[in-house]
């Protein structure tokens, strides 16, 4: 059973470039205290697994494990419907999109045009 | 006038009349023959012997009257035909056919070998008894070599044109990968410039803000050349498939045109949009045709001074539908108008160095309009202004 307060959401950035992963965990500590990081797919679900994120900001191209192949291991349709998956990606490849809807990611932002505020504006309407 | 009367006399003398007539008809036919120098064109009697002989078949052949006279019409063919017993099919032929048409090797005296075209006619006499066989042969020698020139021209550019085709698609996948991955460092730069400009660090001093907002800019500007190059690559490699819907165009162009309203304003230009008195619709990717119709319009408004107008029209004829975007700007030198749907091609003029742009822009657009069957036209006055219709059938 998962537990989760609402107004203080477990994020999980999954993102395999350093800088932008930093940057990420950066602009979402200076509101949320529950934030965490993964390079890779494998990963993710690893630290998925310890502290139960309730939204996670997912890559799709890391190596090791992609966004897709931790989406049909994560199984978020089935196993986690609670959780808000947003691909956050600068592939904008409509394949790849369709296949994330599919299984089971809520939104697609390109990461070339969100800023730093826009982050913070997901969160804050997630929650 | 008194009628001849028949009399020995006249009969002897008009068959004399005929048979010189006919004498000198036979020695121009001979004449003819004989000094046709093209041809080679000579009598087979039924068995295939030879019995005449002419200028051309000379200089085809090589052989001289004399030495050929007499002998069997075999002795011109390779000896692999003779095992395949053409030259006896081939008189099968005429004399079944009437005559038979054949190109291929044939010997000289010297042995040397030619490509030959050969007719060979039957011949009959007048109560139709076979008396022999017509041969006529051009040297084809020459059309052949060139033929066989061309062939090896043909399969040579074929094989360039196939490798072409593989570097244009290979030039593709590269600019996509490295726009792919230009991509990321620049978002990095975004998100950490950002983070200054947005107060994450608290308030900047006096000139840090002035400073970071050119860097962030500059970066938004090297951001929208990546995703230009990602577009016009996209488009190059034919992965563009318009999604085409019944598409309400009068709302589309009000909708782009609400979205420009702040960045005109900060230019101090204005845009004014005639809108149609009845409904008109198309059927078009509304993304796609909105991000053309943008372009058309963004350029309208980089292109022209501050203070002046741009007027957006939308009108249609039976089968089409017209957007008119009508500027006050710079305009185009007629020296530059081929250059305009080019990559990459940037123009020099009053504005351009103040204008960012990729020079992708009106390529990708025209591009995405031919996928629609549409085109794009345009006139300019320099100095005075330009005038973009975007055509689109519905």
């Amino acid at each position: 059973m998962e537990f989760r307060m609402k107004n203080e959401p477990t994020i999980l950035i999954v993102e395999d470039d350093i800088a932008l992963n930093e940057a990420y965990m950066t602009i979402l500590k200076t509101t949320y205290s529950n934030v965490f990081t993964a390079f890779n797919g494998e990963e993710a679900l690893q630290v998925a697994d310890q502290h139960n994120p309730g939204i996670i900001f997912l890559d799709l191209r890391m190596p090791v494990l992609d966004g897709i192949g931790f989406l049909e291991k994560y199984q978020p349709k089935q196993n986690h419907p609670d959780v808000c998956i947003v691909v956050f990606s600068n592939y904008d490849m409509q394949t790849e999109v369709d296949r994330a809807y599919e299984l089971g990611a809520e939104r697609y932002v390109l990461k070339a045009l969100a800023t730093p505020g826009s982050l913070l504006k997901i969160v804050n309407d997630l929650t | 006038m008194s009628m001849n009367k028949p009399t020995v006399q006249n009969s002897l003398s008009s068959l004399q009349a005929r048979h010189d007539e006919t004498l000198v008809e036979l020695e121009l036919y001979k004449l003819l023959v004989d000094n046709v120098q093209d041809y080679a064109i000579f009598f087979m009697d039924t068995g295939g012997y030879i019995r005449t002989w002419n200028k051309g078949a000379q200089k085809n052949k090589g052989y001289t009257a004399k030495e050929i006279v007499g002998k069997h019409f075999s002795k011109f063919y390779p000896q692999s035909d003779i095992d395949n017993r053409k030259p006896d099919r081939e008189l099968e032929l005429a004399r079944r056919n009437g005559r038979v048409e054949d190109e291929g090797w044939r010997l000289r005296k010297d042995g040397s070998s030619f490509w030959a075209n050969v007719v060979i006619t039957s011949l009959y006499d007048t109560d139709g008894t076979l008396i022999g066989y017509a041969k006529v042969t051009r040297d084809l020698t020459q059309r052949k070599a060139q033929e066989d020139e061309l062939r090896k021209t043909n399969m040579l550019l074929k094989k360039q044109q196939h490798d072409l085709r593989l570097l244009n698609a290979s030039k593709d996948e590269f600019i996509s990968l490295a726009s792919h991955q230009l991509r990321t460092p620049a978002t990095g730069v975004k998100q950490y410039v950002g983070m200054l400009i947005e107060g994450f660090t608290g308030e900047l001093q006096p000139g840090q803000q002035g400073l970071l907002e050119k860097a962030y800019e500059s970066n938004e500007r090297q951001l929208r050349i990546i995703s230009d190059l990602l577009k016009v690559a996209q488009v190059d490699a034919g992965k563009i498939k318009p999604l085409k819907t019944m598409t309400n165009i009068h709302e589309l162009i009000a909708s782009i045109i609400n979205e420009q309203h702040d960045s005109f304003s900060k230019r101090h230009q204005t845009i004014s949009y005639i809108k149609p008195t009845n409904t008109i619709e198309a059927r078009v990717d509304c993304n796609l045709i909105r991000m053309v119709i943008e372009n058309i319009i963004n350029n309208a408004s980089k292109y022209s001074h501050e203070n002046k107008a741009v007027a957006v029209r939308l009108s249609e004829t039976g089968d089409a539908v017209c957007i008119e975007v009508k500027d006050q700007g710079v305009g185009i030198m007629p020296t530059d108008i081929p250059r305009l749907f080019e990559k990459f091609s940037r123009i020099d003029n009053d504005l351009s160095s103040h204008v960012g742009g990729s020079g992708l822009g009106l390529y990708w657009a025209k591009k995405i309009v031919d996928l629609h069957n549409g085109t794009i036209e345009m006139s300019s006055v320099p100095d005075a202004g330009t005038t973009f219709s975007i055509i689109l059938p519905k």
